[in-house]
């Protein structure tokens, strides 16, 4: 063990030594200090405006007056989507999916305004979060510690007399493994101190928000990509003929990781399970609507079915025409309910495929369970819609049913006023917690485990079979 | 002698197994991002074709009921974005914008999007197109071809053998870099125009753009190529190069553009959609209500349908359109200013996007392919232009609540996309190539300079 | 042929070469001996213009090397210490692109292995990839280079350095070839006893100066190494 120390300090020392990773090292502290900084930044901004918006928006569904209930169901209202504070972390798909809601009668719409609608084509190349610091970057920066741990000594010719000294190879990788994991605390601890400054001076009011859970999830999500990597890094360079060698191998495989393995596994995704086109979707259910009997078919049809006495007791004869809306209402929603739960059960299944293939890239597997613990990715949004299609339930329950129980002594000049608005609470979103966010993405952190074992073992399996000269 | 230098740098260079992977990568990537691409572009050329025959967005079924109303208005009209001219070689905006409006003769839905349903994670995750291997792979591969233009040879002493002969440094180096450049760019060039051609219908427009998309490519190529150049006439070892040269790829490629759009999103945001729903929500909110208590009051007095007569049926669309006009009126002050602040904010980022080779290819390319945002805000200029005329058709005879003869119903207006041309986009990328051209030839111009002064 | 003319190049206030002077005639073959360091390299690097004299001139058949580069670089040729050529292509390969590069006028296949024969290697060793040679025989191609260019002037830098006695012997031999075809030969070199069997005069350098310049006739063996130490303890 001491010879491990021993070995491990030597290199720490030589990599501290070396005026590149002190300016890498400085650059990349520099880069997560902006990250965090500005993710923080917008994090909170949009956070407030979110909130001021639904706050004023309650003011709005509180002080329209008096109307009918069903021009109230009309007249809709907007739900925000609550910002996660660790957003700023990870932003995830937050720019990609709708921030608001406008929730009516008659059709369940899709979120509105994608961030990503605003943006200029540039923003396509990518931004920089925190996030992408610790998945991205900072890999880059441990394949440049451990590419030549081991093909760089035996090129050098030192590594034989290291081995002629009696150190075992258990301890020669133990102390090269703990020699390129010492510079890592330099970065990764101030990273770890800044960030979680930052995210509590901004950490929502509530507490029972699961920040906490959740904050430490992803730091154990990161460090975990971080030794996988320091793994990978020790195992090629043990099996390089070359430090060159070895560098070219883990460079690919973090270009790989990095930057194919993502939409590749999305293309991959979409070809298994195509989802269709955006007018082929709106084709699809205009389609259906088409073939359902118009507003004067479906009038008569119940005026003859009430006339034969099948609504006796609940409908007076001036309350067809509101029987009719609210069955053409009930249908339309069940058509937009079928259509976005088998668009969104869509999206799942291609969720699902990417997440599968993120098998084999444990980059990929780290990036799907950074965004689930910081509230960002697809199943959280799906909660949120979710949550926002049970209020507008909710909401036009409540309204319809006034009308319904009422209804029968007028039709659409029955108004109602504040004391029904009220009725209605105002729409609060819990956020799961982190186990939920965990068990949403298990696969993910299963296949991140994995490769945290299977590179431990290649690690040690390449030092115990490596050739010591050159 | 370049063409004995030449052929013998081939030779040698095309030996090395390096070389011969990074070629085999990069076909490969060429070849899986054009076959991806082309499938998808073929699917949308065979959805186009169905919709744009059609006019509509219901597929057919039931015949259309006459009523002005009903036409105008729940059945609408389609205004559909043809694919893109090289849609197969970038997907660009096309997965974040909408190809289509549903028009309606109602002012206050007249231009209704249709949702862009392309999965949040696919557009987060990027696309694996043709624009894609280039803008970020291909640097890479130049750079792990050229990172070791003469340092070995200098190193072992073969350069000096071939510098006692009658022959310039300046003439060895160009004769690598000429084998280098066209190594590269060749499939870079080839592969995705020849499968593109086997794919898509030439149009008129084709050919001038993929002119202008092989010139960006060359031109980008030229950039990172006379990058390398720089590097190697500095003198170091070929791992020092290799280190150096990676971390400019690094800088430039990805470091740069995601820090600089870091820095746009926080010190010049876009203006908040969700403030201007707010704002529109409480500007609309007065004329909403009291138009629904107008609508409200008309129904009290004719409680059902059966009853109103064409008369009232004609107040009914009056009080309608009423409503729906001050609404309008209101949202458009909003809107105006909103619509304003964005385009300023959107100008001050392109200006920016000077800072990296990258993002200003990136700009040309979108452009070139038809998936820039230039394409769709042209569609929505040119759909809204359209809602204005399928309005003036249609309201009076909404107002009058008439209903269409089969002949005015035949005769209803038809959108048929314009393209604005290959000027525009020729205007557009003027400078862009220009910058990356002088850019090049500065490079290129220094490296040789350096090179003169290079330590045997 | 070979004529350093005040020849002289500082490295800042070092004086590697200081005013060095002399003429190598056609046929004549001049050994440069002196220490690691003595400025033999240097001033070699200057008639191959690698390195621009700081003054003087570097003259070959007449022509300032560094105003005249190309020309002059016709009529010569080099043979370093370690003659890297390269190790994918074949000998006959590599002779064919040094040759042409030299743009000279031998230039068939038949015509080059007849030349790498006349050096020593088979028609069949000719074929082989360079990676395989021996340093005896990657020096044989050198050779072949400068007999195929038509070179008049040969500059050799420790041309025996790591031969064994027999390729050391062989070397000797063909330098006898080319120095009898006419070609002025000048080679630095530590090897004392080549000096005196192949040399016709010998100029021995320190710090940079041309302290020493005598005809290899009027000297016996001992006398060469006498004179040569004694320079050295100074």
């Amino acid at each position: 063990m001491r010879d491990a120390f021993t070995i491990a300090v030597k290199d720490a020392t030589e990599t501290w030594r070396d005026g590149r990773f002190r300016s890498a090292a400085g650059l990349l502290i520099l880069l997560i200090i902006a990250a965090v900084a500005g993710g923080v930044h917008n994090q909170s901004e949009i956070a407030r405006q979110h909130r001021d918006a639904q706050r004023a928006e309650r003011d709005v569904w509180l002080e329209k007056g008096d109307m009918n209930p069903h021009a109230a169901a009309h007249y809709g209202a907007f739900v925000f989507k609550p910002v996660q504070p660790l957003s700023a972390i990870d932003p995830g798909l937050d720019p990609f999916v709708g921030v608001f809601v406008f929730l009516e009668a008659h059709k369940q719409q899709l979120a509105r305004h994608r961030p990503i609608e605003d943006a200029t084509p540039t923003r396509r190349l990518g931004q920089l979060t925190p996030a992408s610091v610790a998945l991205v970057l900072l890999p880059l920066l441990i394949v440049s510690l451990t590419f030549s741990s081991f093909a760089g000594e035996r090129e050098h010719g030192t590594l034989r007399p290291l081995m002629a000294m009696g150190i075992s190879r258990r301890s020669l990788l133990t102390g090269k493994a703990l020699g390129a994991m010492l510079p890592l605390v330099a970065i990764i601890v101030p990273a770890v101190v800044i960030g979680a400054v930052f995210v509590w001076t901004n950490a929502p009011a509530d507490p029972e928000a699961p920040v906490a859970a959740r904050a430490v999830a992803m730091l154990a999500v990161y460090l975990a990509h971080a030794l996988i990597w320091v793994g990978l890094g020790l195992a090629v360079s043990a099996r390089a003929r070359t430090q060159g060698t070895a560098l070219i191998v883990l460079l690919a495989l973090w270009f790989l990781n990095a930057f194919v393995a993502p939409p590749l596994a999305m293309a991959t995704a979409k070809w298994i399970d195509p989802s269709p086109s955006a007018i082929e979707f709106a084709a699809s259910i205009q389609d259906e609507k088409d073939s359902w009997p118009t507003w004067d078919a479906r009038v008569e049809d119940l005026t003859t079915r009430f006339l034969d006495g099948e609504f006796a007791s609940t409908m007076a004869p001036s309350n067809v025409e509101v029987t009719a809306l609210l069955e053409s209402e009930a249908d339309e929603t069940a058509l937009y309910n079928r259509r976005f739960d088998a668009l969104f059960a869509q999206y799942a299944r291609q969720a699902h495929t990417f997440e599968r293939i993120g098998t084999l890239a444990p980059t990929l597997a780290a990036r799907s369970l950074s965004m689930a613990f910081a509230g960002t990715d697809e199943a959280h949004d799906r909660q949120f819609s979710a949550a926002a299609s049970a209020y507008r339930t909710q909401m036009l329950t409540t309204l319809n049913g006034e009308l319904a129980a009422y209804g029968q002594f007028n039709t659409f000049d029955y108004t109602r006023g504040r004391d029904l608005w009220e009725k209605v609470p105002p729409f609060d979103y819990e956020v799961p917690s982190a186990a939920w966010a965990l068990s949403s993405r298990a696969w993910s952190a299963i296949v991140l485990a994995g490769w945290l074992v299977t590179v431990s073992i290649a690690a040690a399996w390449s030092v115990v079979s490596m050739k010591v000269g050159p | 002698m370049i063409r004995l230098l030449v052929r013998h740098e081939w030779h040698v260079l095309t030996s090395h197994a390096v070389v011969q992977l990074v070629v085999f990568v990069f076909v490969s990537a060429l070849l899986a991002a054009t076959l991806l691409g082309v499938a998808r572009d073929v699917r949308e050329r065979a959805t186009a074709l169905v919709f744009s025959t059609s006019g509509e967005i219901g597929r057919g079924g039931r015949p259309p009921s006459l009523r002005a109303d009903a036409v105008a208005n729940e059945r609408g009209s389609l205004a559909l974005l043809p694919p893109a001219p090289l849609g197969a070689l970038a997907i660009g905006q096309s997965d974040v914008y909408s190809n289509y409006f549903k028009i309606t003769a109602r002012s206050l839905d007249g231009l209704v999007t249709g949702d862009q349903i392309e999965h949040p994670l696919q557009v987060a995750s990027g696309q694996f197109d043709v624009a894609f291997v280039i803008l970020f792979l291909y640097p890479l591969l130049i750079f792990a071809v050229s990172f070791d233009l003469t340092a070995s040879e200098r190193d072992r002493g073969t350069l000096r053998m071939v510098l006692s002969q009658p022959v310039r440094l300046r003439e060895v180096v160009a004769g690598r870099m000429i084998v280098r450049v066209v190594l590269l760019l060749v499939p870079a060039l080839v592969v995705p125009l020849v499968a593109g051609l086997i794919a898509a219908r030439v149009e008129p427009s084709y050919v001038e753009r993929a002119l202008a998309w092989s010139l960006a490519v060359a031109v980008y190529a030229a950039v990172w190529h006379g990058i390398a150049l720089i590097v190697n006439a500095g003198g170091r070892s070929a791992p020092a190069n290799a280190l150096v040269l990676a971390g400019i790829w690094l800088l430039l490629v990805v470091v740069g553009p995601s820090t600089v759009n870091l820095l746009i999103g926080t010190w010049y945001p876009m203006p908040s959609r969700v403030d201007a729903a707010v704002q529109a929500r409480s500007a609309t909110q007065e004329a909403s209500v009291q138009g629904s208590r107008e609508l409200g009051q008309f129904l009290q007095d004719h409680p059902t349908s059966g009853n109103v007569g064409q008369e009232g049926m004609r107040q009914f669309a009056l009080l309608q359109a009423q409503r729906d006009q001050r609404v309008a009126d209101r949202l458009q002050s909003v809107e105006a200013a909103f619509n304003d602040q964005l385009a300023r904010q959107q100008r001050l980022t392109s200006r920016l996007s000077v800072l990296s080779p990258t993002m200003i290819a990136q700009g040309v390319l979108l452009d070139v392919a038809g998936t820039s945002t230039h394409r769709f805000e042209h569609f929505r200029f040119e759909a809204a232009a359209f809602q204005r005329e399928w309005r003036a058709y249609f309201e009076p005879r909404v107002l009058d609540a008439a209903t269409l003869t089969p002949e005015e119903y035949a005769r209803a207006p038809v959108f048929t996309y314009q393209d604005e041309g290959t000027g525009a986009m020729r205007g557009r990328i003027l400078a862009p190539i220009a910058t990356l051209t002088v850019l090049a030839l500065l490079l290129w111009w220094a490296g040789f300079r350096r090179y003169e002064g290079y330590q045997l | 042929m070979i004529e350093a003319a005040d020849l002289c190049k500082s490295f800042g206030s070092n004086k590697a070469v200081d005013h060095v002077s002399w003429l190598i005639q056609p046929g004549e073959v001049f050994c440069l001996l002196g220490a690691n360091g003595a400025g033999k390299t240097t001033t070699i690097n200057m008639f191959l213009n690698f390195i621009q004299p700081t003054s003087g001139e570097a003259r070959i058949g007449g022509l300032n090397v560094a105003a005249h580069p190309v020309e002059t670089k016709k009529k010569l040729s080099y043979i370093p210490e370690m003659v890297t050529l390269y190790p994918t292509l074949s000998g006959l390969e590599n002779l064919r692109f040094f040759t042409r590069l030299a743009q000279a006028s031998v230039d068939s296949d038949v015509e080059l292995i007849t030349i790498l024969e006349q050096v020593g290697l088979t028609a069949d060793q000719a074929r082989r990839r360079v990676g395989e040679y021996s340093k005896g025989m990657r020096q044989k191609v050198g050779i072949a280079i400068t007999i195929a260019k038509g070179a008049s002037a040969l500059l050799l830098d420790e041309p025996t350095s790591g031969l064994d006695p027999k390729a050391s012997n062989d070397f000797s031999e063909l330098l006898t070839t080319l120095s009898v075809r006419g070609v002025a030969i000048l080679m630095a070199t530590h090897d004392l006893f080549r000096a005196k069997e192949s040399g016709t005069r010998v100029g021995i350098m320190k710090h940079g100066r041309l302290v020493e310049s005598i005809d290899t006739k009027r000297l016996g063996h001992s006398d060469l190494e006498q004179i040569y130490l004694r320079h050295m303890h100074d």
